[in-house]
């Protein structure tokens, strides 16, 4: 079933780490490929309730 | 920044150590030498240290003195240490490179290496952090902003103008952040839509087909939007830079419409003036003769009025005409005038009293005829002069207003047209309504694309929904949607934020530095203009406008950004030292008094190294924020001259 309602404490969540891994960037220069597979493997991880 | 330790760096001989103040009250460190001492050398040292810039012609930082000392196969280190607190940490920097002699006088570089270190709380141990050097530099003094805070050699009036001006604010601000998570997010979403299965379901296809298509429209009129937008900027700028020319060009204005005025009246006058002089020429050229004869006249009357009039005869009566009526032989009064007859001799008689028998009746027409000129010249002499007074007297306006208009010619000369400007106003004016009637347009036709978007989405929810795999990856877009719009607008509010900030700290600085009544704009690409753009500017102002801009930047860093939902996303405060070479050369003495009160309070630490004549003017206003004073001296040989290659800080 689709998640219809978002999830205030998963939304946090994924705030939370995206601007985690923007301000790492800004230090560590990662490559734009690897900052975008790392934000969805995350957003994954959330929703599958992993987080 | 606590400490800098130089060892055979450049011109600095052996070691040298500069403890900066770290006194919050006191936090100016002066660095005082003459021309060529080493002061930009030492500015670049920390550039060096930090960065492994070296921006020198000559690449090679070891010592000459310390190179012509070496022997075939010697080695011998360049070496700089920063010590510096960030976060409530003290760390130690070191950089070093190595060089051995390969010859007389000539050294390769044979080795560079870095690190950086934890100072532990007991000032003594240091542990070395093992992680990437440059990584752990750019938490500390990102290297994208250095330019902002070490102003090595360069002129500081360009510093408001940088081309790269707008992501460094952005960087110093945490907007960076915020910007490259609306881009990444973008492409996750992308991502996660490329990877929905519409197989064997040709209405989802279907319905996915016309939802790209949408997409593809509403990107198209968002960046049509964006480029209406560009225009729409530019436009309002025209607008505002001619008001704000027409405002200050209003005297100018008002000498052109008198110009103008005056134009139009001394036509006039000089019509007027011809007209009169006409009526004047004609007025003379009518009576002149009877008034310049009338002292004649005047004689001749009074000579004649004495005269006996011999002869009683009929009025305006002449000899020819007697002669015709006793040749017709029948008078007027109808009696028959026959030769001899008593009619014929009272005729005769009658003609006897006329001219030329008689001067009599000549002398009477004469003084009748001189009487009636004498009359008509009565007012003669009034009217020519009363015209004549006429006609000067517009000469003389005629020459007020031709001097008045020579005056407003000087005047004018050089300045700017006011109606050319009121020209360029409505033009910007009119491209400006277009711009705006195109966006909105524009916004409009985006709505109906988002509600068809959002239709599009809704069924394709309802025909994806039975696939599992389909169903995790559109509530995986939603959350990241969501986020990519929350940041969006969150980036939208500080960026506003953080402008008008700017703009606000820059201006008071700007005020208290500048001794005019300029004011300063911060323009959306974060480029420092003037709000009244009428002269050029000076190297002195240019310098001053930078000083207001560098000083707001470390000021506004100072306030941290954080969200208003509280959450983790939290930028600053940061503090940054402000160290110049040579601020002051191009700033006159007035300015460099004001610029001294504002920069100890607005940075940090500040770091100056000036030169003496400079440095006498300024004394006097930073002395009371002087935490540590150091000369920069050149070691003199046996005649008393420099030595380029060896310089002491003490």
């Amino acid at each position: 079933m689709i998640e219809k309602k978002i999830d205030e404490r998963k939304m946090k969540l994924i705030k939370v780490k995206v601007l985690d891994i923007e301000k790492d960037n800004i230090i560590n220069k990662d490559d734009s490929d690897t900052i975008v597979e790392n934000i969805r493997k995350y957003i994954e991880k959330v929703v599958d309730g992993k987080c | 920044m606590k400490e800098i330790t130089l060892t055979n760096f450049r011109q600095y001989i052996g070691t040298q150590k500069i403890k900066f103040s770290t006194d919050k009250e006191k936090n100016v460190t002066v660095l005082i030498g003459k021309n060529t001492s080493g002061k930009t050398t030492l500015v670049r040292a920390f550039e060096w240290i930090l960065y492994g810039k070296t921006k020198f012609d000559d690449q090679i930082l070891l010592n000459q003195n310390v190179i012509k000392n070496m022997s075939m196969g010697e080695i011998q280190k360049v070496t700089g240490i920063l010590l510096l607190e960030h976060g409530g940490k003290e760390y130690e920097i070191t950089r070093s490179y190595t060089y051995t002699c390969i010859g007389k006088d000539i050294v390769r570089k044979s080795m560079d290496s870095k690190e950086i270190s934890y100072v532990q709380p007991d000032g003594q141990t240091k542990t070395k952090i093992e992680s990437e050097f440059q990584a752990n530099i750019e938490r500390i003094l990102p290297e994208a902003l250095a330019g902002y805070f070490f102003f090595g050699g360069e002129r500081v009036g360009s510093i408001s103008s940088r081309p790269d001006i707008e992501s460094s604010v952005k960087g110093l601000m945490g907007l960076d952040v915020l910007y490259n998570a609306m881009n990444h997010l973008h492409s996750v979403i992308n991502k996660f839509k490329k990877g929905i299965d519409y197989s064997g379901n040709q209405n989802a296809l279907n319905v996915q087909k016309n939802l790209d298509s949408k997409n593809e429209q509403l990107r198209l009129s968002e960046n049509e939007q964006m480029t209406v937008q560009e225009q729409i900027d530019y436009f309002s700028g025209e607008k505002e830079k001619y008001a704000a020319l027409l405002k200050s060009n209003e005297p100018t204005a008002n000498a052109q419409k008198r110009r103008e005025q005056l134009d139009i009246l001394i036509s006039t006058q000089k019509n007027q003036i011809e007209k009169k002089k006409d009526e004047f020429v004609a007025m003379f050229g009518k009576d002149s003769f009877a008034f310049f004869g009338m002292p004649l006249l005047k004689k001749a009357v009074l000579v004649l009025q004495d005269a006996e009039e011999e002869t009683e005869s009929v009025p305006d009566m002449n000899a020819n005409t007697i002669d015709y009526i006793i040749s017709r032989g029948v008078c007027i009064c109808g009696t028959k005038i026959d030769k001899g007859s008593a009619a014929e001799q009272n005729l005769n008689a009658e003609k006897a009293k006329q001219p030329p028998e008689s001067i009599g009746s000549l002398v009477r027409r004469y003084r009748e005829q001189a009487l009636l000129y004498m009359n008509s010249t009565d007012n003669y002499f009034d009217l020519v002069n009363n015209k004549y007074s006429d006609i000067r007297s517009s000469q003389r306006m005629l020459g007020f207003n031709r001097d008045e208009i020579d005056g407003l010619n000087k005047e004018l000369a050089g300045k700017k047209d006011a109606e050319d400007l009121e020209i360029h106003y409505k033009n910007a004016q009119t491209q400006l309504n277009l711009y705006e009637k195109q966006k909105q347009t524009l916004i409009m036709n985006q709505g109906g694309y988002k509600r068809d978007i959002t239709n599009f989405e809704q069924a394709l929810d309802k025909l994806t929904s039975a696939n599992v795999k389909n169903s995790r990856l559109t509530t995986c877009i939603n959350y990241a949607s969501e986020t990519y719009e929350w940041i969006r607008d969150t980036y939208q509010e500080k960026e506003l934020v953080v402008r008008e900030k700017l703009e606000e700290k820059v201006n008071s600085n700007f005020k208290q530095m500048y001794h005019g009544s300029r004011t300063v704009i911060i323009d959306e690409k974060y480029k420092v203009k003037y709000y009244d753009v009428t002269t050029e500017e000076s190297d002195g102002l240019k310098a001053v406008k930078s000083f207001a801009f560098i000083a707001g930047l470390v000021d506004l860093a100072k306030e941290a950004l954080t969200d208003k939902e509280g959450l983790e996303y939290v930028v600053g405060p940061q503090y940054y030292p402000v160290v110049m070479d040579a601020p002051f050369s191009n700033v006159d003495e007035i300015h460099i008094e004001k610029i001294c009160k504002i920069l100890p309070s607005a940075a940090e630490q500040v770091i100056i190294a000036v030169m003496k004549k400079d440095w006498e003017q300024a004394e006097s206003i930073l002395t009371p924020y002087i935490g540590c004073s150091y000369k920069i001296i050149k070691d003199v040989d046996a005649d008393g001259n420099d030595i380029e290659t060896s310089t002491h800080i003490k």
